[in-house]
């Protein structure tokens, strides 16, 4: 079968009338929680996550999916209208966006950021389409040392490219490794780490580890906030962006497509990096550079397109190495894998409804997101008023609903208060709890691929270093760790001088 | 809102460091047990928590010495981090509401959290923000229970009611 046949066997999935309503509602939970500050992508998937487990797996995966590029989507308009970025990824376009409203024009700047946004994701959805299958054939070949090194050196990039300082990121990192032995070994059935405790056989939980690092973390950091002021909403009139400014928007956005697919396939924090070196790089090349900062178009259009172009090649190694880019990502995979469906690159053959389906939703989505957002950013604008007295209470409740209606546990609830706890703690001294929650989910089957590569090599540790496809991986890393270093040079030294 | 706690940002890194580096040694303590194990020709079990304790040892003890020596590097006195109040409160609240979502009512503890933070930090009225918490709760349990039929803890007042 074609590729074009598998195609339209996915849209037959996404279009059926639940996998369109779970779409719809991706979407909606996700451009609400991109608008509200703190509230980002991983905490919203985290918090629905639970959810899917009663759903198929198509109908999950399209869900949290539709949250996340909703959310990417949800995070510029707060950056247009108040400043204030939504999520991590838009805090660029909180220059040039913000500035533009400023001037008045902050109609014609939510609607380059939706229709930037629109064309970034679907294009990396064209080019998903298009890699994804090759990789997976690439993929099949690989052995258990590639594999753990693959997995090793994912962890690596997310230390090296880290926001916060890289020995705090590596701590992080080796904390979710540590978490995620707990419970039975799959090989020996050890009982490691349980302390007699059979509600630790199955590991810590995900789901409660996930929503008490993010979600309630981040209700116990966002406690103090007041609501917000509601700020001026355009006309429906006044969406229109100008014939001079849609010319100006046309170059950054495809470039924008092209910077955001290919930082979105590398681990860490692509699409935040990505937004950054967009920036860089139409203020590179434009003939007015001067006016970066000041409303320019192209410092808007094209890091609000980068920012979206990630989430379609993100999921390139979440689907064909099922390794998770960033963490949001994370979260599918575990949703993916709590309905045993392993990603990877037998998913193409063994799951083809979740993955066709899947990109097919995504063009649905992208479009639902253009017809929702424009119009009804008045709706999503209010939702900022809410203040934290309601919200704090009512996203509790829906956290421990969450996390209690996985296993009929008390423990998790406990886990979850932990995680919360822990997680303030740990993001009060900048400690980024994402890493930890990557290399949880990476942290079984690194094991597994470690110790299956040591029996091969009767405990020779070369097997690690030997061999092209090691080589090809840790040569990867290296022009990874060069690559991003210097884009990200770039990309501030661009933002410093605004 | 009265003030909470603070810490200085480079002592309060250090501690969580070295409280890391500790969680990586005990870790790799206690994965000697597992050494022996697995068939032979086999990796054992307590290999590579051990290689991950000593790793997190390390990487604890990297970021504890590294805050110390910023914070002696700095010139200024250190930046305070503020654990505000309602973030203390909102999390001794949440303990309390996680006991009595479990073993009383998923509903009362809703109502009661609600009610409380809206009292305490919405400035509502008792009588007020009790009204509207079970409001709110109940929606929210009936929501979850009937609407989506997500499984929940026994809820106590529907069992009164029944009886």
């Amino acid at each position: 079968m074609s590729a074009l046949d598998q195609l339209l066997g996915g849209f037959i999935v996404a279009l059926s009338w639940k996998n369109l309503g779970l779409c719809l509602l991706g979407c909606v939970w996700g451009t609400a929680v991109g608008v509200l500050p703190g509230l980002g992508p991983m905490a919203g998937m985290a918090l629905l996550l639970p959810v899917t487990f009663s759903l198929d797996p198509s109908g999950g995966v399209i869900m949290l999916a539709g949250i996340f590029y909703g959310a990417m989507y949800g995070g510029s308009t707060t950056s247009i209208l108040l400043r204030i970025p939504g999520e991590a990824a838009s805090i660029v376009t909180c220059i040039d966006g913000y500035e533009m409203a400023r001037k008045g024009r902050a109609g014609a700047a939510l609607s380059i950021a939706a229709l930037g946004s629109f064309v970034g994701g679907t294009l990396s959805i064209v080019g998903l389409m298009l890699f994804a299958p090759y990789l997976a054939d690439m993929m099949l070949s690989v052995g258990p040392a590639a594999e753990a090194v693959m997995m090793a050196v994912a962890l690596l990039i997310v230390t090296a490219v880290s926001t916060s300082a890289p020995r705090k990121t590596f701590a992080m990192i080796c904390l979710g490794l540590l978490i995620g032995t707990v419970g039975l070994d799959s090989i020996t059935a050890d009982q490691r780490f349980m302390f007699n405790n059979m509600a630790l056989a199955d590991g810590l939980s995900f789901v409660a580890l996930a929503i008490g690092l993010f979600g309630l973390s981040e209700l116990l950091l966002s406690a103090s906030d007041k609501a917000l002021e509601r700020p001026a909403v355009p006309r429906m009139r006044d969406l229109i962006p100008s014939a001079s400014e849609a010319r100006q928007a046309i170059g950054p956005t495809l470039r924008g497509s092209g910077i955001g697919f290919v930082f979105g396939v590398i681990p860490g924090v692509s699409h935040i990096v990505s937004t950054f070196v967009s920036y860089a790089v139409e203020k590179q090349i434009s003939k007015h550079p001067e006016e970066f900062g000041k409303g320019a178009v192209a410092g808007l259009a094209g890091p609000e397109t980068a920012n979206n172009a990630t989430t379609g090649s993100a999921m390139i190694p979440l689907l064909i190495l099922g390794i998770p880019a960033i963490p949001s990502t994370a979260i599918l995979l575990s949703a993916l894998q709590n309905h045993g469906v392993q990603p990877g690159p037998l998913l193409l053959t063994q799951n083809p409804e979740v993955f066709w389906g899947l990109i097919a939703s995504m063009y649905i989505g992208n479009i639902i997101l253009v017809a929702l957002n424009l119009p009804l950013v008045g709706i999503f604008v209010r939702l900022l008023q809410t203040p934290m007295y309601y919200l704090t209470p009512i996203v509790l409740f829906i956290c421990f609903v969450g996390v209690y209606s996985v296993n009929g546990s008390g423990f998790d609830l406990a886990v979850l208060v932990a995680a919360g706890a822990v997680g303030y703690l740990l993001r009060k001294f900048d400690f980024d709890v994402a890493p930890a929650l990557l290399a949880l989910v990476l942290g079984d089957r690194m094991e597994a691929g470690f110790r299956r590569a040591l029996t091969i090599s009767k405990g020779d540790y070369a097997i690690f270093w030997h061999g092209p496809a090691v080589k090809i991986i840790w040569l990867l890393l290296l022009i990874a760790v060069i690559a991003r270093f210097i884009a990200v040079r770039k990309g501030k030294a661009a933002l410093l001088q605004n | 809102m009265s003030r909470g706690l603070s810490l200085p940002k480079k002592t309060g890194e250090a501690a969580i460091g070295f409280l890391l580096a500790l969680a990586g040694l005990w870790w790799a303590w206690m994965s000697r047990a597992f050494l022996s194990g697995g068939a032979p020709g086999e990796v054992s079990s307590g290999v590579f928590p051990m290689a991950i304790g000593l790793l997190l040892a390390g990487g604890g003890m990297v970021c504890g010495v590294g805050a110390l020596m910023e914070a002696r590097a700095q010139a200024s006195p250190e930046e305070p981090v503020e654990f505000q109040a309602e973030a203390l409160t909102t999390l001794f609240a949440t303990v309390i509401f996680g006991l009595v979502f479990t073993l009383m009512s998923p509903v009362l503890a809703g109502a009661g959290f609600l009610a409380f933070s809206l009292n305490r930090f919405g400035g509502k009225r008792l009588p007020r923000a009790c009204v509207i918490g079970f409001a709110i709760s109940l929606l929210l349990y009936l929501i979850f229970d009937k609407a989506i039929g997500v499984q929940l803890p026994q809820e106590l007042l529907f069992t009164l009611f029944r009886e």
